[in-house]
């Protein structure tokens, strides 16, 4: 909302300091998110007259001016536009000035020297919207009644500052400015101007008014202006609009314009003689009927539409637009002026169907008062008397169906204490609702106020509102800071928090990158990672920003391996990440599953250091989630082949078991998938469900071994084949609990033990936990493990 | 001199030791002379032990000494072995010390020799980083934690019911514009906020006091430029007690700005409005970069805008099941990725997003 200070000034005797204003307003709640001079991108550009032409002789397209700009001597100035002629008056740009892009100097054009620029609107920064088509065509025609050597931006008022204020959506009353100034009096002690009406008689005879939907328009105010003479609206007042950012286009549409600006109220104005009927009835509209409004499209209506029409034909969309066929125009003679309060839900939602919205839609669909209503009309009337557009009809036609309610609101003075936390005296409080021109009655109790807003406070309702007010207006600065005092808080924080936290430390600890991802996913995307989703029912979103955003992930690492690919095309090789997320599955019930899901990204990266080569492989990636599932659960892990995956590579990568649970899976990446993204190493990764982790670790102690444990080594010849997984099992079954360390130290293959054989060398760690082992013992079990490796898995002892 | 030592006790006479003392104590020193040129001429601890035996073995020189011990009076028995005791402790200790030297030297020599250039590199030092948005996050959890709030979580695809109308935003509600939401279907929308979890939590706990919590998560808003993100984080912090006032959340957020930004620095709360709370507070911090003088960071004003804050609107409460009369409370909702930005200078939030490892790195 673009409010400008001349425009406040209008309102008060004293002179206003931007600045100051800006202070004011922000400290109220009304926002200023930028002010700045209208004039701030041009200065010495003047009014001046064309005194005579001449066609360039070497350039078609130039014309050589002669240009009186009030001096002693005129100005030779060479010009390219066309719109020009002998007497226009025109804003010139001196030598020296500045304009929207650039500065003005001596120049010559084709040999012809040139003293100077004659100027387009959008050069003095006036917007192409706020132009008329002849305006917005070359050279800004000025208006042959000006002063030669004037100042352009006194012309236009443009020596002014604008303010943007950003309203919050309870101040739609704000969309007015002369309630903006109302503000500015609570902060400053300036002298407001009463705004004159020009009040009527209301009447029933000859028109009338007729709501047959009461509930979405609970009022409708029509008055006739006769014998009126449409004309372009004195300068001052269109420049009022025109810096605001309204167009202006005739005495008529602008009054309605600026009422709505002052008081934030939308007004219509019909030509009344192309209204048919004597009456106006407000409706709601036919399915499938068509209407075309002033900007002469075709709008498709439907029956949640409500119209304006004149007791034969629909004549506008109420809120939103009118109507073509009722439009004002130079040859019109009377108006139907109109002022409505229109449900706010309505007006939305036709505007949204419509994809049509208005400076007038957007201040119904924020809510206005009923009250208001007439106080619009009257300062139109006025206006038009102002302006001597016409004559004013005494009559106006009311139809008020349902009265605002405004209410009388209690409020407590202690209350009001309490809840702010502060001690502001009851003096205070009253000359606080005495600002607001609130009307107050003092109950006996001496605490109780009863409290009735102003008609267009809309947004005072209950007692917290009227909190809200005095705190505003006694000040967010003189607030006290304090501490709450509460009741000790004893609920316990959900594990998986902690256990995020400690994962997410844990990792970081131990070299890798955390990174935070999209929730969205682009389908193709679980495609290019080798998930088949075929004929699931996956999570869209109804309104994505793009399609590669559309759906809710299910998994991670389709974002996980294109961050990784963007750092990989960036020549990045150390690259270890991991993401800690939710991941989203679909139900039966309202919401989905959130599912809390780690993945952890590494890529192989070779390195020669000058200690040896490094690098990552499947088993750094099984060890760092070992340790990690070892730091945050008893679970035993265990890992099993899985060969349908096209995600992972299929002999390198296993499912993730803890205590027999599949959580997860683990293994070096498809090579297709990395194709896909461009990765041209090995690259690991391992994807591991939290929810299986979401019990604390449980600590015990188990006493400590009282006798000393004696080490073995084994070396056996196995099937190349042969998985450790199976020696394991066989030695720890074979053991009778005696073995409590297992340590591989060597695999060796080669053609010293034979094709298709690998030698397996094992460090035993023998302990009985009830006695000293003797080394015939030892040796008892120890053989009986050779020979159920012998048995089982066919080994030989090396 | 082993002789002259033997002469001087085959010519002892009975209980006369005594009066021959002195001679015999200069035999001895002579022979410690002898021991000390022997000492000397050994290099290793070798060539000492040789000397050691020579003066210490079984058949060495003290042994050999000490066996007149047996051949004198029981008078001159003292006398003799505190002679004896005193040559022998000499000697060794000279010895011993000699011995220890030389092995020190050479311990010194093999480590020496044991060298390493420590100026080479450590290996595996590879170290990780948190996500600066986890940093911001985990700091103002702990904040608020240290001072009795609960940290809680709430869904991230929340019911329309939970995420506007418990907050008193009904639909064609005009602030529903004010966020743009995503719809999975009419009545699942990503939540646009963490407040839902406000409404989530006072369900859970009400009629129980206080209801003190933090919580943290994704939003989402169909947003996304240099200043906006599609996906952000925010921070929801709610109180509700007896006697909560406005000058409590002003406190509150003071202590937070802070804990944050150091104590330096001061916050101003400007009126506002969000549906769910009355009065409401959009609150800035003083520009840290300009010191308030006004600068491009703070856009010339001296302040940056952080967060979002009122008292619990009554009807938010009532809706909970708590009577507002009895009860009031705060709440605040601020933008980790703001927080993010202001704290470390970063300009553009996309690189909070884009996940380049150059970034991820310096926190």
């Amino acid at each position: 909302m673009k409010v400008t200070l001349k425009w406040l000034e209008y309102y008060f005797k004293e002179k206003l300091d931007g600045k100051e204003i800006e202070n004011i307003l922000t400290k109220l709640g009304l926002e200023v998110e930028n002010r700045e001079r209208l004039d701030a991108k041009f200065s010495k550009i003047v009014v001046g007259r064309i005194e005579s032409l001449e066609k360039h002789l070497d350039a078609d397209k130039l014309q050589i001016c002669v240009i009186n700009v009030g001096q002693s001597e005129n100005l030779q100035i060479v010009t390219g536009a066309q719109n020009v002629f002998e007497g226009m008056y025109v804003p010139v740009a001196l030598v020296g000035a500045s304009i929207v892009g650039g500065e003005i100097s001596e120049s010559k054009l084709r040999g012809v020297p040139s003293y100077g620029m004659l100027c387009s609107g959008t050069e003095l920064g006036i917007d192409n919207s706020l132009l008329s088509d002849k305006e917005k065509d070359g050279i800004l025609p000025l208006s042959a009644e000006l002063e030669l050597g004037m100042e352009v931006s006194k012309v236009f008022s443009m020596n002014d500052e604008i303010l943007e204020l950003g309203l919050t959506p309870n101040r739609a009353d704000c969309y007015g400015i002369y309630n903006v100034a109302k503000e500015i009096v609570l902060k400053k002690d300036y002298n407001l101007m009463e705004l004159e009406y020009l009040e009527g008689k209301r009447g029933s005879d000859g028109f009338s008014v007729e709501i047959k939907s009461p509930e979405l328009c609970h009022r409708y105010i029509a008055r006739i202006v006769k014998n009126v003479k449409i004309e372009t609206s004195p300068l001052w007042f269109a420049n009022l609009l025109r810096n605001v950012g309204v167009r202006p286009i005739n005495n008529i549409v602008d009054i309605t314009n600026y009422v709505m600006f002052e008081l934030g109220h939308p007004m219509h104005a019909f030509d009344y003689d192309k209204l048919e009927g004597s009456k106006i009835v407000v409706e709601l509209a036919v399915d499938g009927d068509n209407f075309k409004t002033l900007d002469e499209q075709d709008r498709k209506l439907d029956s949640d539409m409500l119209l304006i029409k004149d007791g034969v034909k629909d004549v506008a969309l109420a809120g939103v637009m009118g109507g073509f066929n009722s439009e004002v125009d130079g040859n019109t003679k009377n108006i139907l002026f109109e002022a409505a309060h229109f449900n706010s839900a309505s007006i939305r939602r036709t505007s949204r169907k419509l994809g049509l919205r208005s400076e007038a839609s957007g201040r119904f669909e924020r809510g206005l008062s009923e009250d208001n209503v007439l106080k619009a009309m009257n300062r139109a009337m006025y206006l038009v008397e102002l302006l001597g557009a016409g004559e004013v009809d005494e009559l106006y036609y009311d139809s008020y169906p349902v009265v605002q309610t405004i209410p009388t609101i209690k409020s407590s003075v202690r209350r009001v204490n309490s809840l702010l936390g502060m001690d502001i005296p009851k003096d205070e409080i009253v000359s606080i609702y005495k600002k607001l021109k609130f009307k107050i009655e003092e109950e006996a109790d001496s605490d109780t106020l009863l409290v009735t807003p102003e008609a267009h406070r809309i947004d005072v309702q209950s007692e917290i509102d009227l909190v809200e007010e005095i705190v505003r207006i006694y000040g967010y600065e003189n607030i006290p800071a304090t501490l709450p005092v509460s009741t000790t808080n004893t609920l316990k924080v959900d594990y998986n928090i902690k256990l995020v936290s400690q994962i997410k430390s844990y990792l970081a600890d131990n070299g890798f990158n955390e990174i935070i991802s999209y929730s969205f996913i682009d389908k193709e995307s679980y495609k290019k990672c080798g998930y088949d989703f075929e004929g699931d029912v996956r999570l869209k979103v109804m309104n994505p920003l793009s399609e590669t955003q559309s759906y809710m992930r299910e998994k991670l690492l389709p974002g996980i391996i294109e961050i990784a690919s963007r750092n990989y095309k960036r020549q990045r090789r150390n690259i270890n990440i991991f993401e800690i997320g939710r991941v989203y599955s679909g139900t039966d019930e309202s919401l989905p599953i959130e599912n809390l899901q780690l993945g952890i990204f590494i890529l192989e990266n070779e390195l020669k250091e000058w200690y040896g080569k490094t690098k990552n492989d499947f088993y750094n990636l099984k060890g760092i989630l070992e340790r990690l599932v070892a730091v945050i659960s008893n679970k035993a892990l265990r890992f099993e082949k899985q060969n349908d995956m096209q995600t992972l590579h299929p002999g390198r990568s296993a499912v993730i078991l803890a205590d027999n649970e599949p959580v997860g899976s683990i293994g070096e990446i498809h090579p297709e998938v990395l194709a896909m993204y461009d990765i041209k190493e090995k690259a690991y990764y391992l994807e591991l469900d939290l929810r299986a982790f979401s019990e604390p670790k449980i600590k015990q102690y188990a006493g400590l071994p009282k006798y000393p444990s004696i080490e073995r080594d084994m070396a056996v010849i196995l099937p190349k084949e042969m998985e450790y997984g199976n020696i394991y099992k066989v030695i720890k079954d074979a053991s009778n609990n005696m073995v409590v360390g297992f340590r591989i130290f060597d695999i060796f293959e080669g053609i010293q033990i034979g094709n298709n054989v690998k030698s397996v060398a094992l460090s035993l760690t023998y302990q009985n936990p009830e006695k000293t082992m003797t080394d015939e013992e030892v040796s008892q079990i120890h053989n009986s493990i050779v020979d159920q490796l012998v048995d089982k898995l066919g080994a030989r002892l090396r | 001199m082993l002789e002259k030592i033997k002469k001087f006790f085959e010519n002892l006479e009975t209980d006369s030791l005594e009066k021959q003392s002195n001679f015999l104590k200069n035999l001895l020193n002579q022979a410690k002379e002898e021991g000390k040129a022997d000492i000397a001429k050994g290099n290793t601890v070798d060539d000492l032990k040789t000397v050691q035996t020579k003066y210490f073995g079984k058949k060495g020189l003290v042994p050999d000494l000490m066996r007149y011990m047996g051949k004198v009076s029981n008078k001159d028995k003292p006398l003799l072995g505190k002679i004896i005791h005193e040559f022998k402790t000499d000697l060794e200790n000279h010895l011993n010390q000699i011995i220890a030297d030389i092995e020190k030297a050479e311990n010194n020599a093999k480590l020496e020799a044991e060298k390493i250039d420590i100026t080479l590199p450590g290996t595996n030092t590879k170290i990780g980083h948190k996500h600066p948005l986890t940093i911001v996050e985990d700091q103002i959890k702990e904040i608020f934690t240290n001072i009795g709030y609960t940290v809680v979580e709430g869904y991230e695809i929340e019911e329309d019911y939970y995420n506007f109308e418990r907050l008193n935003i009904p639909k064609d509600h005009p602030a529903r514009e004010m966020q743009d939401t995503f719809y999975l279907n009419e009545d699942v929308v990503l939540r646009t906020h963490t407040s839902p979890v406000q409404a989530r939590i006072m369900d859970k706990l009400c009629p129980t006091l206080p209801v003190k919590v933090i919580a943290p998560g994704k939003v989402f808003r169909r947003d996304d430029d240099a200043t906006h993100s599609p996906m952000f984080h925010q921070i929801e912090g709610l109180i509700v007690d007896k006697n909560i006032t406005f000058a409590d959340l002003k406190g509150t957020l003071l202590h937070l700005v802070q804990s944050v930004f150091g104590e330096e620095r001061e916050i101003r709360l400007r009126p506002s409005f969000f549906p769910f709370t009355e009065p409401s507070a959009e609150v800035d911090v003083s520009c840290g970069n300009c010191n308030q003088e006004g600068c491009r960071v703070c856009g010339y004003t001296g302040w940056l805008e952080i967060l979002g804050s009122g008292m619990v609107h009554p009807k938010v409460l009532e809706m909970a099941g708590y009577d507002p009369k009895e009860v009031s409370g705060f709440a605040f909702g601020l933008g980790i990725e703001r927080i993010a930005m202001l704290k470390y200078g970063i300009d553009d939030m996309r690189l909070l997003f884009d996940n380049d490892l150059r970034f991820l790195e310096q926190f």
